[in-house]
């Protein structure tokens, strides 16, 4: 008994990831239909309210995203983006996002969303 | 003179507690692992090689969303995200090729835009294409 909860223990430890990315203080929207993404394929856009842009922690600008999704995509073929953006920002702003990513050819792209259930 | 037998006890490490830790861990690992999922509304852009189809106007759907937040389509003018759904439903049994075309207003909110794009995924929609609305006056 006690050797299986230790195997499932080790699993656990391995699988979990503590890293974790901070990102900017938003708002998500929520979405009843959110499906579940692979964590590990993931990059990561944040945008705020006040139209600051955010990859792995750091604030860059609109148009350099192009160049550095362009070198993830070098990286790994089948990455997915994940944009977190304010349920409150501005439509203009994701689709020049959306935009860049085009131009970078990162065509996987996930909305991430809090989950809602059903009423 | 008696050589005195030592009674030699084992060292042992007293082990019954270790699994009540080792569950206490596995739980709080086993609970953190799901909170670490993340949920999404996935959608494939249209990459840089993508050409560009033209489709008859009955085979395409538009629904509207403007800078105040109305949801409108054609046909039945404004109505509420939470209608979408089955309105979709219906069009879909109709023609299962349907494609719908979201077309956002640039000062609308990106939650509006969810959605609506959530309502359409509930209705099994899978032909859905994004569009941002003109600014008047830019000639597109």
């Amino acid at each position: 008994m006690a050797d299986i909860i230790f195997n499932l223990l080790l699993f656990f430890m391995v699988t979990s990831i503590f890293k974790m990315e901070e990102g900017l203080p938003i708002l998500l929207p929520k979405a009843k239909s959110g499906a579940d993404t692979q964590t590990q394929q993931i990059v990561h856009i944040w945008a705020d309210r006040g139209s600051r842009i955010s990859i792995n922690d750091k604030l860059v600008q609109l148009s350099s995203i192009q160049v550095i999704m362009a070198s993830r995509l070098e990286e790994n073929r089948s990455i997915i983006v994940a944009l977190n953006v304010d349920s409150r920002t501005k439509y203009k702003l994701v689709s020049d996002i959306m935009d860049q990513l085009k131009e970078a050819n990162a065509v996987n792209v996930s909305f991430t969303s809090l989950y809602e259930s059903e009423r | 003179m008696i050589a005195k037998k030592r009674t030699k006890a084992e060292p042992t490490i007293p082990a019954a507690t270790l699994s009540d830790i080792i569950f206490l861990l596995l739980i709080y690992f086993l609970v953190t692992t799901t909170l670490a999922a993340e949920k999404g509304l996935p959608m494939t852009l249209p990459g840089k090689a993508s050409k560009t189809v033209k489709l008859r106007q009955e085979a395409v759907f538009h629904i509207n969303i403007l800078q105040d937040g109305t949801i409108k389509t054609k046909e039945t003018g404004p109505l509420e995200v939470k209608r979408l759904r089955q309105l979709v439903e219906e069009k879909l049994l109709l023609n299962d090729k349907l494609v719908i075309v979201i077309e956002t207003h640039p000062d609308a909110n990106y939650g509006l835009m969810v959605d609506v794009l959530d309502e359409l995924r509930l209705a099994k929609a899978t032909r859905i294409s994004l569009r941002t609305t003109a600014p008047p006056g830019s000639g597109a």
